[in-house]
């Protein structure tokens, strides 16, 4: 077993700050349908969310790949673009809240949609807010 | 049809010739027209007068006109280059290069601080940084107490805030941008580099087209 780190990289105010709605001019273009990155949110502990994305990931048929609070999911099966590669991080935010950045490191763009949407299900029980709670107009 | 075209062109307030914006922008002259029609359809929707108000940015960024938000608004008053509560076409365009991901990184981590800095002291003040992070945090729905609140700020201050005097000044912000690259990310839109493909050149005249139709005739 590798050693871990004590807590996870913690998230510096101004990379919260940059997660606006307001400060990502993309929305201008419509650039919605294409996002190659997205976030959640969880009141869970670090250790216990890397736990269940691994636990979510192998059955749907990837690879998993742990450093600390970093991890590769690897599609074994090739897709239209070769092999899913997503990459996902936690930070810390407060010792109770934790970031979690989850983005597609090669492959289709389409097809990580379709596997965030999968791993999203059976993490039920850790994410808090997906980041459209999070940009939903009030 | 070419014709109309260029007279509406001519009686845009703030309207820049698109071969003057592309040399002082990162964007070739087609680019430039690609982003005229996104500016006339986002200048366009509320009030028809050629230029954004603030509704119309809120309408186009959020789908909601009456959408208040504090980034949008330093966004809309950095963008509003001559403060006349409007921006023109050229201040468009001319925003929008430093976001474009062959813009100089210097001009995205000025644009970033001058973003930041609230009050626009030259700092980025304590006060300042913690009214940010209580305004995302409302934004994002997410609850945290201040203590925590406080908790976040002193940290990255403490990172930040290398001199210790309270603010954040350009070299320090500068040094803190090298350490944590991602802080920028949000200051390029890859989009920008196929613009033309949302906007067509079938559906775009160019300028240099149009008076070529008009000495014709």
């Amino acid at each position: 077993m590798e050693k871990r780190e004590e807590h996870p990289v913690a998230m510096n105010a101004f990379e919260l700050i940059s997660m606006s709605k307001g400060l990502n001019l993309g929305n201008l273009f419509d650039e919605q349908a294409f996002k190659r990155e997205t976030r959640f949110t969880s009141k869970c502990p670090a250790n216990e969310i890397i736990n269940k994305i691994e636990e979510a990931a192998k059955p749907l048929g990837f690879d998993v790949h742990k450093k600390n609070y970093k991890m590769r999911l690897e599609n074994v099966k090739a897709g239209r673009k070769g092999n899913l590669n997503v990459a996902t991080q936690v930070f810390q935010v407060a010792p109770s809240l934790h970031m979690v950045e989850v983005r597609k490191a090669k492959g289709d763009t389409l097809e990580f949609h379709k596997f965030y949407k999968n791993l999203s299900t059976c993490l039920e029980d850790v994410v808090w807010k997906t980041e459209e709670d999070m940009q939903q107009v009030k | 049809m070419g014709c109309m075209h260029s007279r509406h062109l001519r009686h845009t307030p703030g309207y820049e010739e698109p071969t003057v914006l592309a040399s002082e922008t990162p964007f070739t002259v087609s680019e430039v027209e690609a982003l005229y029609e996104l500016f006339k359809k986002i200048s366009s929707s509320i009030i028809d007068d050629g230029l954004i108000h603030k509704e119309e940015f809120q309408l186009a960024l959020f789908r909601n006109k009456n959408k208040k938000n504090l980034f949008a608004d330093r966004i809309f008053d950095l963008f509003d280059f001559k403060r006349n509560g409007v921006i023109e076409f050229g201040e468009f365009v001319r925003s929008l290069g430093v976001f474009h991901p062959n813009a100089p990184v210097a001009d995205k981590i000025a644009f970033a601080f001058r973003l930041y800095d609230l009050r626009q002291t030259g700092y980025i003040e304590r006060e300042e940084l913690k009214e940010m992070v209580v305004a995302l945090l409302h934004e994002s729905d997410l609850e945290l107490s201040d203590d925590v609140i406080e908790l976040i700020v002193d940290k990255t201050f403490s990172d930040a805030d290398t001199k210790g005097d309270g603010k954040i000044d350009q070299d320090e912000w500068k040094d803190f941008v090298s350490k944590n690259p991602s802080l920028i990310k949000n200051m390029t839109l890859p989009y920008l580099k196929d613009i033309t493909l949302a906007f067509p050149s079938f559906v775009v005249r160019s300028e240099v087209e149009d008076s070529d139709i008009y000495t014709y005739e």
